[in-house]
């Protein structure tokens, strides 16, 4: 067996496992880096949304455990005008309201989960993935 | 040789190397720490479905022997509330209010309960309770609950769903200061909403 044959047998086995990966990473929803808006992490946003377990409470696509429905499902939340009846969809009130619910609408039913500014960032990052 | 024999040979081969694998990733998790026990790393999707499917038809089954009274009353709501502020919001919160932040650190991660009752029938929400849950945080509460203590708080999670979180900062204040050596659960209740009705 030549040498080149040999090359370009290695050269196709890594292409079509780099292939592999790259889907694989589109399927599991890999994104790197911060969003656009320069909010947080999406990735870390996204892990963040299972540890509090929103789920409890609202449909997240690609979160199968939980789906509740005491609060609004979260598809499409990047298209949403307005956060909880109350505020602009824009990412500075997103942050205030996913850190202090019950200061912004006193008495509604989505508790105060105690998250630092950054975590806040994070799943607002990861809320606008949501389209 | 022919052609069976090495059909033959080819499969004892991939079965010795199958066993021979699985034996060393059982020594490497017994011996060599290749199975990392951290609480809070995630399972994989597919992993995590898995074990809340066990979990859901384990309960499901063994609920039908559990038979649940009629309707509760509201003492019972009242006495089921009491046990739950100081004994579950710590780890479940309640409407409008959070869990103790130190729940992120567990895997599965405790659940609000608001929803409970739509999705599990008394005897089962009953059973959970009194045996707990395998390999997650979930106690079984059969040593610390009276069947009848157990009955009212599964009396107060039926009421769940109607509460406000309002409602639930009233119950605190009606019942009072929590009692001594009993934890306060879950986080604080906000001031607004803890103040009495307009």
């Amino acid at each position: 067996m030549g040498v080149s044959r040999l090359r370009r047998r290695w050269t196709r086995r890594v292409l079509s496992a780099a292939a592999v990966l790259a889907v694989a990473a589109q399927a599991t929803g890999c994104r790197k880096g911060p969003s656009p808006s320069g909010l947080g992490d999406p990735d870390r946003g996204a892990r963040l949304v299972d540890v509090e377990a929103c789920g409890s409470c609202h449909v997240i696509p690609g979160h199968a455990v939980g789906s509740g429905l005491a609060g609004p499902p979260l598809a499409g939340f990047a298209r949403r005008t307005i956060i909880a009846g109350l505020l602009p969809n824009r990412p500075g009130d997103l942050v205030l309201w996913l850190q202090r619910p019950q200061a912004v609408a006193p008495g509604n039913g989505m508790p105060d989960m105690g998250l630092t500014p950054q975590q806040a960032r994070d799943i607002a990052a990861y809320l606008y993935t949501l389209r | 040789m022919t052609d069976a024999a090495k059909v033959r040979l080819r499969w004892s081969l991939l079965t010795l190397a199958a066993v021979a694998l699985i034996g060393a990733l059982v020594a490497a998790a017994l011996f060599f720490g290749g199975f990392d026990t951290a609480a809070d790393y995630p399972w994989p999707q597919p992993i995590s479905w898995a074990i809340h499917r066990t979990m859901t038809n384990s309960v499901k089954v063994r609920a039908r022997a559990v038979a649940a009274p009629e309707r509760f009353t509201p003492a019972e709501v009242e006495a089921g509330f009491r046990l739950y502020d100081s004994h579950c919001a710590m780890c479940h919160g309640g409407p409008g209010l959070g869990r103790q932040p130190w729940t992120a650190g567990l895997e599965p991660t405790p659940p609000y309960l608001v929803e409970a009752a739509r999705r599990w029938s008394r005897s089962e929400m009953f059973l959970i309770v009194h045996d707990g849950v395998r390999m997650t945080a979930m106690p079984a509460w059969r040593g610390r609950f009276s069947p009848g203590q157990t009955w009212d708080v599964v009396a107060f999670l039926q009421a769940l769903p109607d509460l406000t979180a309002r409602d639930y900062a009233r119950m605190r204040a009606l019942a009072g200061p929590s009692p001594a050596g009993e934890p306060r659960g879950g986080g604080a209740v906000p001031s607004q909403a803890s103040s009495p009705p307009r």
